[in-house]
């Protein structure tokens, strides 16, 4: 099983877009996939229309007991483990174990044998949380505004797995939300879009994207063949093929 | 996403929002695709793919699909679009490859023709999100006057995982309409088949029957004699129509088990009775010899193919298209006997001899109790078999391989008659070995038989073009050496073979009738 991280430490990026998409475009390429939603806000399993179960919390979580929780998403190889609203005190509980960055590592160790590809949709934050990401994961995905402030908290990424060392290969970038019209962003990408990290798919700032809120479903089943669908179906192309390269 | 399903039979014609009319406010019914198919059943004469546990159904004119019994499972595909089809002509794909392990040599052919209306659907909950899927089917027979009749129905609902409170809630909401679960698509095939006086695997070609030991060994073979009428009789039409080479061959075997029994019982009747039908049953056998051996020939072109290096392809293939050649015209005398008056009038005087004259005519013989006439009959066989078997050397002749194959081909019957009369475990063994010797001594036959047919062919191939005949001659040739060599290996193995043929098994046979009689 292939781990995907869709992580950044800066909120608003389009983490859960990015997620809730590329389970989507994964699930379509015939992979068996589990979106695990690790946010408390729960969006990508609101995007998924899937309520967490009422039994459901950070306990059995941390316990690995995820199997009785996945739920089915409408769409084929496609599954969901929801975020519950106690996963906001992952880390503190998750230091209370004894503060080591492999913890994630044994909880999903149950499902390894079931799914292709676990996509991790991560809260925005860096945490004792963030380093588990980052160990467990076999390829972490941050999108990146094209701004000085997304740019920089990449950076801290980048630091915070030379710190756990961890090969920075797996680290891969690609720029989200992008507004060709603004000078800052086409700037940004000019400079750092050459960079090995940066994948070059990008992901535009579109209505439809936006949208997603109200149609509560990828953009390749609310506005097949848009913009959007396509942008997300580039993108997830090269992340696989990136992947299988590591 | 999946989770199992459960699939229930409708017995009579409802509607989808009826059956779930009970479900709880929170979620709603939201129907999808529906269409409307004419279908066609398809399987084997002998019915292989029903007895493998699948079923196959045309869907349009070259759409096929392959499910297990409750319409799961599926494996779809295009295929050829003729009435009956050979599932090697499947040029590609899963389907086809699948098609071709089960049914093997045989041909497809339309059992029964229904009109399908499905109906997918789903339920959502508040949140509009898919808690479990169905769908709904109704199944409809059309008479010729195309007025349209309730044949089946059935409801398959399908979880979804996470969400198994909706499932069981549907699920109780069913049984307590009175619904079961159940083989949805087998029961249509069933059904529609019932409708024409027919049912699953009312043809087979393994010989079987269910005799009573006390009863007289002459009701016995009216019995036999009439199963086999049977048989061949129904073979006919597909040989008239050369649909596929086993028609034929089923008829032949049926033939000679005909004639086996009747020369194992002819001390019973009185000869000039015997003589008569002997010598029709003989004409038939001759009528339709010449095609059964050309169809054996063109079944194994591959392997003579592969016999051969690729210079002698050539004249391989000019050889082969000879053979289809003259096929067609073999059939076409074969076809005229077999649809001659005399052939006919000579079944239906065999069919009223057996049915009325048979057991009035028979001897005191005649009416001794089966079973004791089946041993003394199996145990003279196989002593016979055991002593000449025993006899042959490396340095005998051909001629006593053929003679003990013969023998062992009328044992080998007579076990198959009067098989539902002895221990299973004990005849099974006993058949299993007998099996492989036949096996052996078979295949030494054939070959001989290969390489005298070859070599007939290769002495008639004057005139016509030069560089044709000789092209065609140096591939006989090469097949005569190969063939030979492998006769030489067979008979090697002869005595290996008959060794393990009279240990053991076949020993203990036969001490279990001295000490049972």
């Amino acid at each position: 099983m292939k781990i995907i991280a869709i992580y950044s430490s800066k909120g608003g990026v389009g983490k859960t877009a990015t997620a809730v998409n590329l389970s989507y475009g994964c699930a379509r390429s015939g992979k068996k996939t589990l979106l695990c939603d690790m946010d408390p806000q729960g969006a990508a399993g609101y995007y998924y229309r899937i309520r967490p179960k009422d039994s459901f919390n950070r306990k059995r979580f941390l316990k690995g007991d995820l199997e009785p929780f996945i739920r089915g998403t409408d769409f084929e190889n496609l599954d969901l483990l929801p975020a519950h609203f106690s996963f906001r005190n992952l880390d503190i509980a998750l230091d209370g174990r004894g503060g080591s960055a492999n913890e994630l590592k044994k909880i999903f160790t149950c499902v390894k044998d079931e799914y292709d590809v676990l996509i991790l949709d991560c809260p925005p934050n860096m945490t004792l949380l963030s380093e588990n990401i980052i160990m467990v994961a076999d390829l972490v995905l941050t999108p990146v505004i094209p701004t000085t402030l997304s740019i920089l908290s990449f950076a801290q990424l980048i630091k915070l797995a030379d710190k756990l060392e961890v090969s920075r290969k797996k680290l891969v970038a690609f720029f989200s939300m992008v507004d060709k019209r603004k000078n800052m962003h086409s700037d940004t990408i000019s400079k750092f879009g050459k960079k090995k990290m940066f994948l070059a798919s990008e992901i535009p700032y579109l209505a439809d994207v936006e949208k997603m809120g109200l149609f509560r479903q990828p953009v390749a089943v609310s506005v097949p063949a848009s913009a959007a669908a396509m942008a997300y179906e580039q993108l997830w192309l090269e992340v696989w093929r990136k992947g299988s390269q590591l | 996403m999946k989770e199992k399903s459960v699939t229930y039979i409708l017995q009579e014609q409802t509607e989808l929002v009826t059956l779930l009319s009970g479900l709880p406010e929170k979620y709603t019914l939201q129907k999808g695709e529906f269409s409307v198919a004419t279908l066609s059943y398809m399987d084997t004469f002998d019915w292989r793919l029903y007895d493998k546990g699948f079923i196959c159904l045309r869907q349009r004119r070259s759409v096929y699909v392959l499910t297990d019994f409750n319409g799961e499972n599926i494996i779809e595909g295009e295929g050829p679009a003729q009435r009956n089809i050979f599932p090697l002509n499947f040029t590609t794909g899963v389907l086809g490859e699948k098609l071709q392990s089960v049914a093997g040599i045989r041909v497809l052919l339309p059992l029964a023709e229904i009109v399908r209306q499905s109906q997918s659907f789903q339920i959502v909950n508040r949140d509009q999100k898919v808690v479990l899927l169905g769908s709904f089917e109704l199944n409809e027979l059309v008479n010729s006057e195309g007025e349209p009749t309730f044949l089946s129905g059935s409801l398959r609902v399908q979880g979804v995982r996470g969400y198994v409170k909706i499932l069981t809630r549907v699920v109780e909401l069913l049984q307590s309409q009175g619904l079961e679960a159940g083989y949805s698509e087998e029961r249509t095939l069933r059904l529609a088949l019932a409708s024409m006086g027919r049912k699953p695997l009312d043809y087979c070609s393994q010989f079987s029957i269910i005799l009573d030991p006390a009863e007289a060994v002459i009701q016995a073979a009216q019995k036999i004699f009439l199963q086999l009428l049977d048989e061949m009789e129904r073979n006919v039409p597909g040989i008239i129509q050369d649909i596929d080479t086993e028609f034929l061959h089923d008829f032949r075997v049926a033939l000679r088990r005909t004639r086996s029994l009747l020369g194992s019982i002819k001390k019973m009747l009185p000869s000039a009775d015997v003589d008569q039908f002997q010598r029709g049953l003989q004409e038939i056998g001759i009528a339709t010899g010449p095609v059964r051996d050309l169809d054996v020939y063109l079944l194994g072109k591959k392997g003579y193919q592969a016999m051969l290096p690729e210079g002698l392809q050539e004249g391989l293939t000019v050889f082969f298209k000879e053979l289809s050649r003259q096929r067609v015209q073999e059939l076409r005398r074969m076809k005229k006997a077999l649809q001659s008056r005399n052939c006919k009038q000579f079944l239906r005087r065999w069919r009223r001899y057996v049915e009325d004259s048979l057991i009035a005519s028979a001897y005191a013989a005649g009416h001794e109790p089966c079973k004791e006439v089946a041993i003394k009959a199996i145990r003279k066989r196989l002593r016979s078999i055991l002593k000449d078997g025993a006899g042959i050397t490396s340095q005998s002749p051909d001629a006593a391989l053929h003679g003990l194959r013969i023998q062992a081909k009328k044992l080998r019957y007579l076990l198959e008659f009067y098989r539902s009369l002895f221990p299973e475990a004990e005849m099974n063994s006993l058949v299993k070995s007998l099996k492989k010797l036949q096996d052996n001594l078979g295949s030494f036959n054939d070959l001989s038989v290969q390489q005298g047919m070859l070599g007939q062919h290769q002495k008639g191939l004057a005139g016509g073009e030069q560089k044709k005949a000789v092209q065609v001659a140096a591939a006989l040739g090469g097949l005569i050496t190969h063939l030979h060599e492998e006769q030489k290996g067979v008979r090697q193995e002869f005595e290996q073979r008959f060794k393990q043929f009279t240990t053991t098994d076949n020993r203990r046979f036969l001490i279990c009738f001295f000490n049972e009689f």
